[in-house]
């Protein structure tokens, strides 16, 4: 079983993983020679949101001599926890050259990180960071399912994930939770409606995939209806921490089931990847 | 009326909160001794093993002086020079004066409760100046308070003046750090910017909230600093980390031994060091070897901070630690003739790491008659236990050098550290364990009671309490038994305590520093 890649963006990379580190202690990340998927599962956090980064050719984008090889199919499967593994990004981060690898020590698989830091005075600052981490088997992986959802009511492309967020740290101290409502003319709105306080912050002018909606009675719903979900407050401010990294975000919403974001890492052409956050609806 | 009145000016208030604010990182009391030269605020941490002084000399003070309540002894500071000559003034008298309570005006307080005042968030630009008073207590003086005051007088703008009165405790012992023993030759020096080491330190940063030990590598030419494992290995670190630095990095680099390794914790290294950044000024570090205490001294212009950090060796001799002291305390007091235990880890013992670089001085209350108290515990002292430490400015310890106030001209610390720093003592004693002496010591009891406790034979009168609840948790109370006395029985009780109170505020507060105590 042997890892080894450079980072070339180190800036993303650990941004990526500041976001996951937002919502669960543990993610699973499973390289493979031609996709890098980051999973969080869920379940321990109290919101039940889940990440699935998309098995798009993430690693081209933020990897460069990418050498991977093991017994299963060259992929390996392994379990890190967020914030060692945020922590080490984080001190890679202004440095130009940072090696990736899987290696041991004292009989634990550790991702080792090489940091070639420069000082103030212009010197090289050699940095190494030994991050455990659980190697797991794929059949384990595979036990992890994919939530299942109906086909979304409506996309929409969110504004800026940084405005939405300075609007929701507004309404959390109101309330609990939060209705996320939009239409397929372009209409975005979030709304708290407790029974001291109603506020509702309504964007419009939305872009809207061309996404053709099959609707069950075959007939063109009216593009001006609404489609709610309500969310808990905390879920979705974890996801509006994906802000860091986000340039696109598209959002479904299947009425009174779940909302669906997904957050698109650099530019949508440049098919960076795509972190896809399911947070569940609850019930008002 | 005795006590300090001192004088800050608008700009010296920024830089006051900022050295309490890092007082504040390393522990809870504040104690403040102000003498006729300077105000020095100090704090030793809870488990001992750090400590921590500033001081601020007087021309850090628009105004400032101290009148000492027995030889009515008055420096004033008005202008440069005449605070020089009240300086000069106060050192003789101070020289002929055998005690030191007369030199200086002290007392405790809640760090917290000074910050919060000086903290408020509207202070930098509503206050003008901000007057220091203390005013001592005297329990004779019928029309004083017999406890001291310390008041903080805000004068702000619009004429408001905002009067803080704070009770001031009555310090009832003097904690004095232990100073890394060997001659300079053998001494190492660094000094480093605060922005290098911050920046060193930042990867670490997920460090910082569990009060990490990192270990430390001095070598020829370069640094190396390691994350460390809790000697304890109960936490699971997830992450080790490893950084190599060029040792130009550093502004001085003299290592006479090549390499030295020591590991210290993070927690009071990082007040050090966002004290130094605040103020722009190196740290000047200096440290012997591993297991001996590391100081950082930041020196502005008229403010000077100390600061004492207990080091420790290896990760793997914490574990014996218990064993070792219990022994000890079993080998040095001969306590038990039937008592077969050989002191087969002597050797390893003195490669122990010292948990506290602080030892516990009990000082009397100003009740007593001054010269009475002086005498018998001058005499006790010297007659029962030599080797002790003892403050130098402690008058218990006849021979030793009055208190100096600080020279104005100040050349290296090195040349000066002795003079500089009469704080500290070399240990007299080669085992690096740092003592504490039973509470009371001998020094509080009467020269009748002291002789009494020397006749049982028992060799408890140079103990430290912590030996002492060894002892007495190794033997039983039978092995006692026969030589038991009321004296005795309060003693053991106190000791005890005092160990469970250690205990609990460990367990309380660092979990990781538990292995180093017993």
């Amino acid at each position: 079983m042997r890892f080894r890649a450079k980072i070339d963006h180190v800036l993303t990379f650990s941004r990526i993983v500041q976001t996951v580190e937002k919502l669960a202690k543990q993610c699973v990340i499973r390289w493979s020679p031609d996709s890098l998927q980051i999973i969080c599962p869920g379940g321990e956090n109290e919101g039940g949101v889940q990440v699935w980064s998309g098995r798009g050719p993430l690693q081209k984008s933020l990897f460069s001599d990418y050498k991977i090889e093991s017994g299963s199919n060259n992929e390996i499967n392994m379990e890190v926890a967020t914030e060692p593994l945020y922590q080490a990004l984080r001190s890679a981060q202004s440095s130009p050259d940072v090696i990736i690898k899987l290696a041991k020590k004292d009989d634990h698989a550790v991702l080792n990180f090489d940091v070639q830091a420069v000082s103030q005075q212009g010197k090289t600052i050699q940095v190494t960071h030994d991050v455990r981490i659980n190697v797991i088997r794929l059949s384990e992986v595979e036990k992890l399912q994919e939530p299942q959802c109906p086909e979304p009511d409506v996309h929409i492309i969110l504004p800026p994930l940084a405005k939405l967020r300075t609007v929701t740290d507004h309404m959390r101290p109101l309330s609990t939770l939060l209705g996320v409502s939009a239409n397929r003319a372009g209409g975005f709105s979030l709304k708290i409606q407790t029974e001291e306080v109603a506020v509702e912050t309504v964007w419009s002018g939305c872009d809207v995939p061309k996404i053709t909606y099959d609707d069950e009675e075959g007939v063109q719903a009216d593009p001006e209806e609404w489609h709610h979900a309500i969310v808990s407050v905390k879920s979705f401010l974890q996801f509006l921490s994906s802000y860091v990294v986000s340039t696109t975000t598209i959002a479904c919403i299947c009425q009174d089931h779940c909302l669906i974001m997904y957050v698109y890492i650099g530019e949508v052409e440049d098919h960076g990847g795509v972190l896809t956050f399911y947070i569940p609806a609850r019930n008002p | 009326m005795y006590g300090l009145e001192a004088t800050m000016p608008q700009y010296g208030m920024k830089s006051f909160t900022k050295a309490l604010a890092c007082l504040a990182r390393y522990g809870d009391e504040l104690s403040i001794v102000a003498s006729p030269a300077d105000l020095s605020l100090s704090v030793t941490n809870s488990s001992k093993s750090a400590y921590a002084r500033i001081k601020f000399y007087s021309g850090f003070f628009d105004k400032y002086s101290v009148t000492l309540q027995d030889s009515h002894l008055v420096a004033t500071k008005t202008d440069p020079a005449a605070a020089e000559a009240g300086g000069g003034a106060a050192t003789a008298t101070a020289a002929a004066t055998a005690d030191e309570s007369a030199v200086a005006v002290r007392g405790e307080i809640l760090v917290k409760s000074v910050l919060s005042i000086l903290r408020h968030r509207n202070i930098q630009e509503t206050v003008n100046k901000c007057d220091l008073l203390i005013l001592e207590g005297s329990p004779d003086a019928e029309e004083d308070s017999p406890e001291s005051v310390f008041i903080l007088r805000l004068h702000c703008k619009h004429g408001v003046v905002k009067t803080h009165k704070l009770s001031l405790n009555e310090p009832d012992s003097v904690l004095a750090p232990r100073l890394p023993s060997s001659s300079p030759a053998s001494q190492s020096k660094v000094v480093v910017g605060p922005r290098t080491v911050k920046d060193l330190l930042e990867h670490f940063s997920g460090l910082g909230k569990m009060d990490a030990q990192l270990n430390w590598e001095f070598g020829n030419v370069s640094v190396k600093v390691k994350s460390r494992e809790s000697g304890t290995g109960v936490k699971d670190s997830r992450i080790d980390t490893e950084i190599s630095v060029d040792a130009d990095e550093f502004d001085v680099y003299s290592i006479p031994a090549p390499p030295i390794s020591i590991a210290f914790h993070l927690r009071e290294f990082n007040a050090t060091i966002a004290l130094a950044e605040s103020l722009s000024l190196p740290l000047n570090i200096l440290f012997t070897r591993s297991g001996e205490p590391l100081s950082v001294e930041i020196q502005a212009d008229e403010e000077d901070a100390l600061f004492i950090i207990a080091t420790s060796q290896s990760p793997f001799t914490t574990s014996s630690d218990d064993g070792g002291k219990r022994k000890r305390a079993n080998n040095k007091n001969n306590l038990d003739a039937n008592n077969t235990d050989t002191d087969s880890n002597s050797d390893a013992r003195r490669n122990k790491k010292p948990a506290r670089v602080v030892h516990v001085q009990r000082l009397e209350t100003h009740n007593m008659t001054t010269t009475t108290k002086a005498k018998t515990r001058g005499s006790v002292q010297a007659e029962t236990s030599p080797l002790v430490l003892i403050r130098p400015e402690d008058p218990s310890s006849p021979d030793h050098r009055p208190l100096v106030p600080r020279p104005t001209s100040f050349s290296g610390p090195n040349a000066q550290y002795q003079q500089e720093q009469p704080l500290f003592l070399e240990p007299s004693q080669p085992a690096p364990m740092p003592r504490s002496t039973l509470p009371p010591p001998l020094s509080q009891l009467s020269a009748a009671d002291a002789a009494v406790i020397r006749d049982t034979g028992l060799g408890i009168e140079d103990m430290d309490c912590d030996e002492f609840a060894a002892l007495m948790e190794d033997e039983g109370e039978e092995v006692i038994a026969p030589h038991r006395s009321t004296l005795l029985r309060t003693l053991m009780r106190r000791a005890i305590l005092r160990k469970r109170e250690i205990w609990t505020s460990l367990k309380h507060n660092c979990p990781q520093t538990l292995s180093h105590m017993v």
